[in-house]
C-alpha cells in the first residue's frame, strides 16, 4: 500500500517535471527524500519514544505513576552524561571504550577523598581523575596515532583494575549525606536532581559541539582528519582535548552513580560504555564520525531506558531484554546506513 | 639489432592492434599498435600520462580496451582477462611492489605457482625452496630466502617481486617503471636479469621515462605521447632525438612571459640542503616575493616528499627551511601556517575537502581561530568571511551552507584555494593545483595566483603537468631522482629543456637563461 503511494508520487513528479529527459533521477530523489525524512533521527526517534511511551502506558497503567516516571529519569541521568561523552569522541572520528570503567574509578576516588576531606574536594578529585585518564587516552591516540579502540580498551582494564586494587574489591561506604541525599532522592519541582544535572551537562555539550570552535574542529576531524591537518588545525591538541572532555564527563557520571546508590562500587561501570555507545548509535550519530548532534545521543538514551523500564514492568526476563537491546542497536545501524545512502 | 642476429624472424608473442581506451573524458590510448617479439626488449617511453601504464595493463588483461584487439600468439583474444594473461604466461612487475610483507621470500616468490609443486595435495616445500634459491642467486644475491619480506628494504622487496615474476617462467615480461625504487647497483643487476631473460627467448616490455635506460636495456623503443604511439625506432637513436619525439611538435602554450627584472623581490621561502632519506638529496632553492615558482618532476623524483616538507607535514632529515629569513624549527602543518606558509594539498578528496562540512565551514577551517571570540563561533562573522572569500575566488554553486560535495571539482578546488588564500600568508604552496579541474576554473585559479603574486606573495606549486608548469611558472625547478636537476626561467623555460632535465638530468644547475 505504501509502496503504491510512492509510485504515484513518482509518476506525478515525472509528468509535472519540465525535463522529460530524466524521469529516473527526479523520482528517485523524491523517493530518497521521503525515505530520508522518515528515517531522520529528529523525527523518527522522538516518534518512536512517544510510541513506546503510549504503548507501555496502555499495556501497564502503573507505568504512568509519578514514582515510576521519576525512576526513569533517575535511571537516565548516568547514561545521559556517558552518552554525551561518547558522542564527543565518536563525532571526532574516535572512540572511548573506557568511559564506564573510568566512571567507576572516579566514583571510588571521589568517595575515598570525600570521606576524609569533604564533599567539594571529593567531587574535584573525581572529575580530575577522569580528566587525567582522558589526557593519557588522548595523548596516546593523538601523539602515536594508535587506534583509539585499542588504547581505550586497554584503559578500560587499567581503570577497572585500579579501582578494584584501591578498594580491595569492596564498595566505599560512609559518604556524607550532603552528597548522597541530593543525588539519591531529592528533587526540584518533582524532577530528580541527578537528572537535572545530567540534562544541564547535555545542554553544555550540545552548545560545545554546535557553537564553539572546538566543536567545529571535532566535526572536521571526524569528517576528514588528513584534510583538517593540512588545513593547519593543530589536530593533536584537539584530539587530546576530545578525550579529556570524554574522561571528565565520565568522572561526572561516576559522581552521579556514586551519589545515587550512596556507595562507590569498583565494578559499577561494567558495561555502561557499551550502553552509552549503543545509545549514541541508536540516536543516529554515525560511528564513522563527522556528524550528529548531542540531542541525538539523548534520543538514544531515552529510547534505551524506556525500553528497559517497560520490559521490566511487563516482566520480560533480563535475558530477553539483552536480546532486545542488541536487536535495537543493529536495526539502528542499518537504518543509519540506509539514510546516508 | 635485437641481439639475435641470424635465424628466422623472431616470433610475435603478444600484440595490440588499434587499441583505444578512455577514462571518463581522458583518452588514455588511441589507436595503439604494438608487437612484442620473443627475445627482444621493447622499451616504452613517454612522459607522465602518456598512456604507458595503461598500455601495460591492457596487455596484462587488467584493463579491457574500448576498441581494438589483443593478440596472443597471433590469435585475437576475446575478453582478455588476467586469467588469460596468466595462461599465456604474461607477467607484470608493477611500479608499486606487490608482495605480501608477512610472508617469507620463498613463499612470496612461489606464491601462485604452488600447483607445479603439489603432489597428491601435498606441497613440496623443499623443492620450492631449492628452486627459489637458485633463482635468487641470479636476481638478488644476498637476500635470505627465509626472511620475512617486511624485514627487507624497499628495493630488495622489488627484486623479490621480479623474482616472483621470473619464477613463473614467463613468455612475456612487463616492467612498469621498474627501477624507480632501485639504486645504481641494483639497477644494473636488474638490467642483467632482463638481458638474460631476453636471451632465453622472453619478450620483454620495459616501461620507463628515463631516457638513459633506453640504450642500456632496450633493443627497440616505442615513444608514446598523449595516448598515441608517435615513434618506433631502434634503441640506439640519440637521446635528443627521443626528446623531440616525446615533446612532439606541440605548440608552446600561451605563457605570459614576465619581463625579466620584475622578479626582484626578497626571498620569502628558502630551502637549504634539504634531505629526506630515500626521496630528497641536498635540495636547495629559494622562492621570491612576486614570483610563481614551479616545481616539476617525473615519476618518483621526490616531488611528493618536497610538498610534504614545504607544508610542514614532513620534517627533513637534515637541512633547513627558512620563511622570511627565519629558520623553521617546529614541525607540523599548523606551525608552518603560523610561520607564514599556507598549503593546498593535492588529492582534493583525500586531503583537501572535509566532505561532511558545508562550503562555508570548509572555507573558514584554516582561519577559524581568527573568526571566533573566546572559542565561540560567530556565525555572522564566519558567514561574511566565507562569502567574501568565495566571491573573490568566484566559487559558483548553491548556498554556502550546503555541503562541499555539492560543488563541482573545479569549484571545490576554488573553495580550497579560498581557504588557503584567506590566511594571507606571505607564501602559498600548492600541490597539483588543477588536477580534475575544468578549463574555466583553471583559468580563474591561475588568475587568482597571479593577482596575489602581484601583491608581493610568493607562490610555489608542485606539478606533474608540464603544460601547467609552462603556463603558470615564472621560474621552474626540476627534480630528478630526488636531486635538483636544473632551474629554468625566461626563454630557457621550455618543454625541451624541462623534459630533458626531468628525464635524463643531463642539464646542469646553472642552465639559467639571461634574456
Amino acid at each position: 500500500m505504501q509502496m503504491q503511494a510512492h509510485v504515484n508520487v513518482d509518476d506525478s513528479a515525472t509528468r509535472a517535471g519540465p525535463e522529460v529527459m530524466s524521469p529516473e533521477p527526479g523520482g528517485g530523489a523524491r523517493l530518497a527524500r521521503v525515505r530520508k525524512l522518515l528515517l531522520s533521527p529528529d523525527l523518527a526517534l522522538p516518534l518512536l519514544v512517544l510510541l513506546l511511551f503510549v504503548a507501555t502506558a496502555l499495556l501497564e497503567p502503573s507505568f504512568l505513576r509519578i514514582s515510576n516516571l521519576q525512576n526513569i529519569l533517575r535511571q537516565m541521568s548516568v547514561l545521559t552524561v556517558l552518552a554525551s561523552a561518547a558522542a564527543i569522541t565518536i563525532i571526532s572520528g574516535g572512540l572511548d571504550l573506557s568511559i564506564g570503567a573510568v566512571a567507576a574509578l572516579s566514583g571510588v576516588v571521589a568517595a575515598t577523598v570525600m570521606v576524609d576531606h569533604g564533599v567539594l574536594l571529593g567531587v574535584l578529585a573525581g572529575l580530575a581523575c577522569g580528566a587525567v585518564v582522558g589526557v593519557v587516552n588522548g595523548g596516546l591516540v593523538a601523539r602515536f596515532d594508535v587506534s583509539p579502540f585499542i588504547v581505550t580498551l586497554g584503559m578500560l582494564s587499567v581503570a577497572s583494575g585500579t579501582a578494584l586494587t584501591v578498594t580491595g574489591g569492596l564498595p566505599v561506604y560512609g559518604l556524607p549525606t550532603s552528597f548522597t541525599n541530593p543525588l539519591g532522592y531529592q528533587k526540584i519541582l518533582g524532577v530528580p536532581i541527578s537528572f537535572v544535572l545530567a540534562f544541564i551537562t547535555l545542554l553544555l555539550v550540545a552548545a560545545l559541539l554546535a557553537y564553539t570552535r572546538f566543536g567545529k574542529y571535532l566535526y572536521a576531524l571526524g569528517g576528514n582528519r588528513t584534510a583538517t591537518t593540512y588545513a593547519g588545525v593543530p589536530v593533536r591538541r584537539y584530539i587530546t582535548a576530545a578525550y579529556v572532555a570524554s574522561g571528565t564527563l565520565a568522572g561526572l557520571a561516576g559522581l552521579l552513580l556514586t551519589g545515587r546508590v550512596a556507595a562507590a562500587q569498583p565494578t559499577a561501570g561494567t558495561g555502561l560504555e557499551l550502553q552509552a555507545i549503543a545509545a549514541v548509535i541508536i540516536g543516529g550519530i554515525a560511528l564513522t564520525g563527522g556528524s550528529g548532534r548531542a540531542r541525538h545521543a539523548f534520543y538514544g538514551v531515552a529510547l534505551l531506558t524506556l525500553l528497559s523500564n517497560s520490559m521490566n514492568l511487563l516482566s520480560v526476563s533480563s535475558n530477553a531484554q539483552l536480546l532486545v537491546t542488541g536487536l535495537t542497536v543493529i536495526v539502528a545501524v542499518v537504518a543509519d546506513r540506509i539514510r546516508r545512502k | 639489432m635485437n641481439g639475435q642476429g641470424s635465424g628466422p624472424a623472431p616470433q610475435v608473442i603478444a600484440a595490440l592492434r588499434g587499441v583505444h581506451k578512455r577514462f571518463g573524458n581522458t583518452v588514455a590510448l588511441r589507436a595503439v599498435d604494438l608487437e612484442l617479439r620473443a627475445g627482444e626488449v621493447h622499451v616504452l617511453l613517454g612522459e607522465n600520462g602518456a598512456g604507458k601504464s595503461t598500455l601495460g595493463k591492457v596487455l596484462a588483461g587488467i584493463q579491457a580496451p574500448d576498441r581494438g584487439t589483443v593478440e596472443l600468439d597471433q590469435q585475437a583474444v576475446a575478453g582478455h582477462s588476467p586469467g588469460h594473461a596468466r595462461q599465456a604466461r604474461i607477467e607484470v612487475v608493477h611500479q608499486e611492489t606487490t608482495v605480501v610483507p608477512q610472508m617469507t621470500v620463498v613463499d612470496n616468490v612461489t606464491l601462485g605457482s604452488e600447483e607445479a609443486f603439489t603432489r597428491l595435495g601435498i606441497l613440496d616445500r623443499r623443492g620450492m625452496r631449492a628452486a627459489t634459491i637458485e633463482l635468487l642467486a641470479k636476481v638478488a644475491p644476498g637476500i635470505d630466502p627465509d626472511v620475512r619480506v617486511e624485514q627487507l628494504t624497499g628495493s630488495q622487496r622489488h627484486l623479490v617481486a621480479v623474482a616472483k615474476a621470473l619464477f613463473r617462467k614467463p613468455r612475456v615480461l612487463i616492467f612498469d617503471e621498474a627501477t624507480a625504487a632501485l639504486n645504481k647497483q641494483e639497477r644494473s643487476l636488474l638490467f642483467d636479469v632482463i638481458r638474460r631473460a631476453r636471451d632465453e627467448g622472453v619478450a620483454v616490455l620495459y616501461i620507463t621515462h628515463h631516457l638513459d635506460e633506453v640504450s642500456r636495456v632496450g633493443d627497440l623503443v616505442t615513444v608514446m605521447r598523449d595516448g598515441a604511439v608517435v615513434a618506433e625506432c631502434s634503441a640506439d637513436v640519440p637521446e635528443d632525438q627521443l626528446v623531440e619525439h616525446i615533446v612532439g611538435r606541440r605548440v608552446s602554450v600561451g605563457r605570459q612571459p614576465v619581463e625579466f627584472g620584475s622578479v626582484t623581490g626578497a626571498p620569502l621561502l628558502e630551502l637549504r640542503d634539504v634531505c629526506v632519506p630515500g626521496a630528497l638529496r641536498d635540495v636547495s632553492f629559494e622562492a621570491l616575493s612576486g614570483e610563481i615558482l614551479g616545481v616539476y618532476g617525473v615519476g618518483q623524483c621526490g616531488v611528493n616528499e618536497l610538498a610534504e616538507v614545504l607544508a610542514g607535514a614532513l620534517r627533513p632529515d637534515s637541512g633547513e627551511v627558512f620563511v622570511q629569513g627565519r629558520v623553521r624549527s617546529r614541525a607540523g602543518v599548523s606551525a608552518a601556517l603560523k610561520n607564514g606558509v599556507a598549503f593546498l594539498p593535492g588529492e582534493r578528496g583525500r586531503a583537501g575537502i572535509v566532505p561532511t562540512l558545508s562550503i562555508q565551514d570548509n572555507i573558514s577551517l584554516s582561519n577559524l581561530h581568527r573568526l571566533t571570540r573566546w572559542g565561540w563561533l560567530r556565525p555572522k562573522v564566519t558567514g561574511g568571511y566565507a562569502e567574501r572569500e568565495a566571491t573573490r575566488m568566484r566559487v559558483r554553486g548553491g548556498s554556502l551552507r550546503s555541503g562541499i560535495t555539492t560543488l563541482s571539482g573545479g569549484n571545490q578546488q576554488k573553495a580550497l584555494l579560498a581557504r588557503a588564500l584567506g590566511c594571507r600568508t606571505p607564501v602559498l604552496v600548492l600541490k597539483d593545483p588543477t588536477v580534475g579541474v575544468d578549463v574555466g576554473s583553471r583559468a580563474e585559479i591561475y588568475d587568482a595566483l597571479r593577482e596575489n603574486v602581484r601583491q608581493g606573495m610568493s607562490v610555489v606549486f608542485l606539478t606533474a603537468d608540464l603544460a601547467e608548469l609552462l603556463v603558470l611558472a615564472d621560474r621552474a625547478v626540476v627534480l630528478y631522482r630526488g636531486t635538483l636537476a636544473a632551474t629554468f626561467s625566461g626563454t630557457a623555460l621550455n618543454e625541451e629543456n624541462v623534459l630533458e632535465a626531468a628525464l635524463s638530468a643531463t642539464a646542469t644547475l646553472d642552465d639559467e637563461a639571461t634574456s
